[in-house]
């Protein structure tokens, strides 16, 4: 009787500690790019008339530990990831176009933030809609945050009725260039932006 | 008594009901997303070996985004946990019941 008794509490305590686990897993923000818990997140669109589309992009990236550069040269530090059409029930002559910005900033540029901090530092980063992995690449492509943004963001890719199950490659540029000279104890901490992404549907002329 | 008891077991029902609904709650929260991506980085305090080459840091980092396999492991842990505790409260109530 007793046994039982205990062995039922034992089985709610475990179960509790592991909804627990569960929702944290999902919240945490691992700084230590291995091993982190990211989850694809999805944009969801829906038209009457039977028209569905779904784009996934990530819930997180991580740019990891950032180094001061004992120059004052450039030092680019690349985090790739991927933006898909996992499902594209369109019309033919559609197309589902993705924009992206930053969701707090007033000059149209991407920014990381300083947390917990009273006067918190910024450092900048750049969208790519390709693939960079070192600095002769960057020479090769222009951001999309060069241009000025419309209201829904920067274009960075349009997905024809037919591309489902397609990804379009985006690289985030930081220089550390930004870190040169300044004083490591007061920028020291955990920085994080929100990239806004929007999707919207159109329909192809011709 | 017997209804006391009878009344604790669905007490605890009720619990595990409710546990089952939150952990489903949480893993479809993290598969809807408003359309943003949050993008971090990290400055450590103490000084840091520079260097102006980024490449082999850029190799770590270029698995920063995984497909959410923890997020699954722990979600199956917890159905299981859950199928096996209404199992055994069923069995431990119903063994009280005929007592």
């Amino acid at each position: 009787m007793k046994i039982k008794k205990i062995i039922v509490a034992l089985l709610v305590g475990t179960l509790t500690a592991t909804t627990v686990v569960s929702a944290s897993a999902v919240a945490l923000t691992d700084k230590n790019p291995d091993g982190s818990t990211e989850v694809k997140a999805r944009i969801e669109g829906s038209q009457p008339g039977d028209v569905s589309y779904i784009i996934t992009i990530p819930e997180k990236v991580d740019f990891g530990t950032l180094s001061q550069p004992t120059t004052d040269s450039d030092s680019n530090k690349y985090v790739d990831f991927d933006v898909e059409a996992t499902k594209l029930d369109i019309e033919a002559r559609s197309a589902v176009s993705v924009f992206v910005k930053d969701s707090s900033s007033t000059d149209g540029q991407f920014y990381l933030t300083q947390q917990n901090k009273e006067n918190p530092f910024t450092i900048p980063y750049d969208v790519y809609t390709a693939l960079i992995t070192n600095d002769n690449e960057i020479g090769e492509n222009t951001p999309v945050n060069v241009s000025d943004p419309s209201e829904s963001g920067y274009h960075i890719t349009t997905f024809l009725s037919n591309a489902e199950g397609e990804t379009q490659d985006i690289t985030l540029s930081l220089n550390q260039k930004k870190l040169y000279g300044q004083n490591l104890d007061d920028i020291a901490g955990d920085y994080s932006g929100t990239m806004m992404f929007h999707t919207a549907l159109t329909t192809l002329g011709g | 008594m017997k209804k006391i008891k009878i009344g604790k077991c669905l007490c605890l029902l009720f619990v595990i009901v409710l546990m089952l609904f939150t952990t489903s709650m949480t893993t479809f929260l993290s598969y809807t997303n408003n359309g943003s991506t949050k993008v971090i980085a990290h400055i450590e305090t103490a000084p840091t070996e520079t260097n102006s080459e980024s490449n082999t840091v850029v190799a770590q980092d270029n698995n920063s985004t995984s497909t959410g396999d923890v997020t699954y492991f722990y979600v199956s842990v917890s159905l299981l946990l859950l199928m096996i505790s209404i199992l055994v409260i069923i069995g431990t109530c119903l063994k009280k019941k005929f007592d």
